[in-house]
């Protein structure tokens, strides 16, 4: 990344070159990322590779999920022990009202339900999903077979170069999308 | 997800098709989703629904008229009800074994079908809940197995196995539904991008929460969706073993076994992969599928079904084994009693279902051939019926006490009806599934049919 990193806002216009050839794409990904673009990509399926050469880091789902494993744990041991020892103590067959061993099915589905349930949650966080029934991307065909590769116009460049640049890294496509003059013509931007 | 591979090749009478492109894999895959059902569908799903009717009548007459509606008796408390319950989870558990162990496993072939093999466990553990619900006799307070503070100040006896049970199935169920959700989220962006109809555009946009694509966004979900099936692998595992611990911390002749746990996963994945090629025969013929569904797919199924039904055999020999060296009169009689008694046409039919028939699959050109796959699937899946019937009724009818065993146990009217109703149930949902739902992933078969192959950027490199 360049020196004096500008923050891209939902508002900021932006110019998107589309692609289908998934190398070309890729590389120009790179190109863009080494030219100090702040590129966004947005693909139909998943490019691997594609992290290293947009700057994406690793996901941060591992650790607070694995933490809710253990809290979920945590809390099945707590229930084994409140509800069978503490509040209701149960003599069956003279067994101890609580040994661990017993209680390793309910402590394991206990945090591993949790797990799942945050794994779900968080991940949707991180992805900022929730239900729209209005949904529009900037091109339909982005979920089909087009790779997009999205500059945002900061200050001290204009659309016109931003989109040269990316006819030389082979955009087969170019949009211009959110500038004052063409923003009437176009769709809504959900990117 | 994070795993890259090829699909298998494509069969030699598609090899002459023109290579696949992106938009032609959404075409072929989405097509059901935005073209009318022929009427062939519509026949299939009338009569599933008439038989799912079957179910919903007995079940609505048991609410009415009690328990006894159905042939159990004592001491055979465990009938129809339990052993279609078990049926149902081993189905289940074969589509986890799919869409989790085998990606785990890094077996990249299972993308043309792990989308509609977790289909079958979210149908199959929905019925299979069904059971053991109508089980306890007054469904209506069934909450009473959940652990709550309530005004009776009792808690559920955790050291039960039954209770272990709904906590198993309740974990189970619930993930497997969310993680088949989650694997659908961006081929219903995908759906919904293609939509011309604005109710199906609207519907699938609220499916789809407003998934772009972008590639930070597909980071987390790739590792979301590693970490779901390294959370239900032990959950699967977890939940046929906990029915097994069930049975097996029993005293009843034919259950006190330890290799109970490893013989009912095993025998899961048997059926449940029986079950998988039941419908994905027909299913990849009805929608036109071939080119993904492909005969080399199918044959890889059948091949972990022989090598599971070989462990089957092999735990259906022990358990005589372990009866004899034993010593123990009623456990020695209790096999005797399977193979000779009154019921041992049940005995006689699981050995050959299960033991004789998948012989068959040890030849490649039986392998290769889908009726005779389908009519093998079907044999399984009877044969596992009545393995779980053998061994759950069939034990607790000859039991510890010979003046309570029981030969009057029957299969009555309404036992037959929530079984073929459960049958019903089944194929409607998986009919449901086939218009409603990409029925392969479309994401997940793109990234493996369409990467970049590697010869070809490393011959452009030296050009």
């Amino acid at each position: 990344m360049s020196k004096g990193k500008q923050t891209v806002k939902a508002t900021t216009p932006i110019v998107a070159g589309y692609y289908r050839d998934v190398s070309r794409f890729s590389d120009a990904c790179g190109a863009a990322t080494a030219a100090g673009h702040q590129p966004e990509a947005f693909t139909p399926w998943p490019v691997h590779g594609l992290e290293t050469k947009l700057g994406i880091p690793r996901s941060t789902l591992g650790r607070p999920v694995l933490a809710v494993i253990l809290v979920g744990f945590a809390l099945g041991l707590h229930l084994c022990w409140y509800t069978q020892y503490q509040d209701y103590p149960l003599n069956v067959g003279g067994k101890p009202y609580f040994a661990w061993q017993t209680f390793v099915v309910v402590i394991m589905e206990t945090g591993l339900l949790l797990g799942a349930l945050a794994n779900m949650g968080i991940a949707l966080h991180l992805c900022r999903l929730l239900p729209d029934p209005n949904t529009r991307l900037i091109n339909d065909r982005i979920t089909d077979d087009t790779f997009a590769l999205v500059l945002p116009i900061m200050a001290g460049k204009d659309a016109e170069g931003l989109s040269t640049w990316l006819r030389e890294q082979g955009a087969e496509e170019i949009q211009v999308l959110g500038v004052a003059e063409t923003a009437a013509a176009e769709e809504p931007v959900h990117a | 997800m994070s795993t890259v591979a090829t699909i298998e090749p494509a069969p030699p009478s598609s090899q002459e098709l023109p290579p696949l492109t992106a938009k032609q894999i959404t075409d072929d895959i989405t097509r059901p989703l935005f073209t009318k059902p022929p009427l062939v569908w519509h026949g299939a799903i009338a009569a599933m629904q008439a038989l799912a009717g079957l179910l919903v009548i007995a079940i609505a007459l048991y609410c009415i008229e009690g328990y006894g509606i159905f042939g159990v008796n004592q001491p055979v408390n465990w009938g129809n009800d339990i052993t279609t319950y078990i049926f149902w989870i081993g189905i289940a558990v074969a589509g986890t074994l799919v869409s989790s162990v085998l990606f785990l496993f890094r077996q990249t072939w299972r993308t043309a079908v792990n989308r509609s093999t977790e289909a079958m466990t979210v149908f199959a553990v929905q019925i299979a809940g069904l059971f053991p619900l109508i089980h306890t006799g007054r469904p209506w307070v069934d909450f009473w197995l959940l652990p709550y503070p309530n005004d009776r100040m009792l808690w559920p006896n955790l050291k039960s196995a039954i209770v272990w049970d709904v906590f198993a199935l309740t974990a189970y169920a619930t993930t497997s539904i969310i993680f088949w959700y989650f694997g659908l989220i961006p081929d219903f962006a995908t759906v919904r991008d293609r939509a011309t109809n604005k109710w199906q555009r609207m519907i699938y946009s609220v499916l789809a929460l407003g998934w772009r694509g972008k590639a930070n966004d597909w980071v987390h979900y790739e590792r979301a969706y590693s970490q779901f099936a390294w959370i239900a692998t032990p959950l699967v595992i977890g939940m046929h073993s906990t029915i097994a611990i069930l049975a097996a911390v029993g005293k009843v002749p034919g259950w006190h076994a330890t290799i109970f746990g490893p013989y009912f996963v095993c025998g899961a994945i048997f059926g449940g992969l029986a079950m998988a090629l039941v419908f994905l025969i027909p299913m990849r013929s009805m929608l036109k599928l071939e080119r993904y569904i492909t005969l080399d797919h199918l044959e890889k199924l059948a091949k972990i079904m022989l090598l599971c039904g070989l462990l089957v055999t092999y735990v259906y020999t022990v358990e005589f084994f372990s009866a004899w060296w034993s010593e123990s009169t009623y456990e020695r009689h209790q096999f005797i009693y399977r193979a000779l008694g009154n019921w041992s046409f049940a005995f006689w039919i699981m050995m050959t279902c299960n033991v004789a028939i998948p012989q068959l699959l040890w030849f490649k050109a039986v392998r290769r051939n889908l009726l005779a796959l389908m009519a093998i699937g079907i044999a399984v899946n009877i044969g596992m019926w009545f393995e779980r019937f053998v061994i759950i009724s069939l034990s607790v009818m000859q039991d510890h006490v010979p003046a309570a065993w029981d030969y009057s146990f029957t299969f009555r009217t309404f036992d037959w009806f929530i079984l073929i109703g459960s049958f019903g149930l089944f194929f409607f949902f998986i009919l449901g599934f086939c218009r409603v739902v990409p029925v392969i992933s479309i994401a997940e078969i793109k990234a493996h049919l369409l990467k970049p192959s590697q010869p070809k950027r490393h011959g452009g490199h030296h050009e």
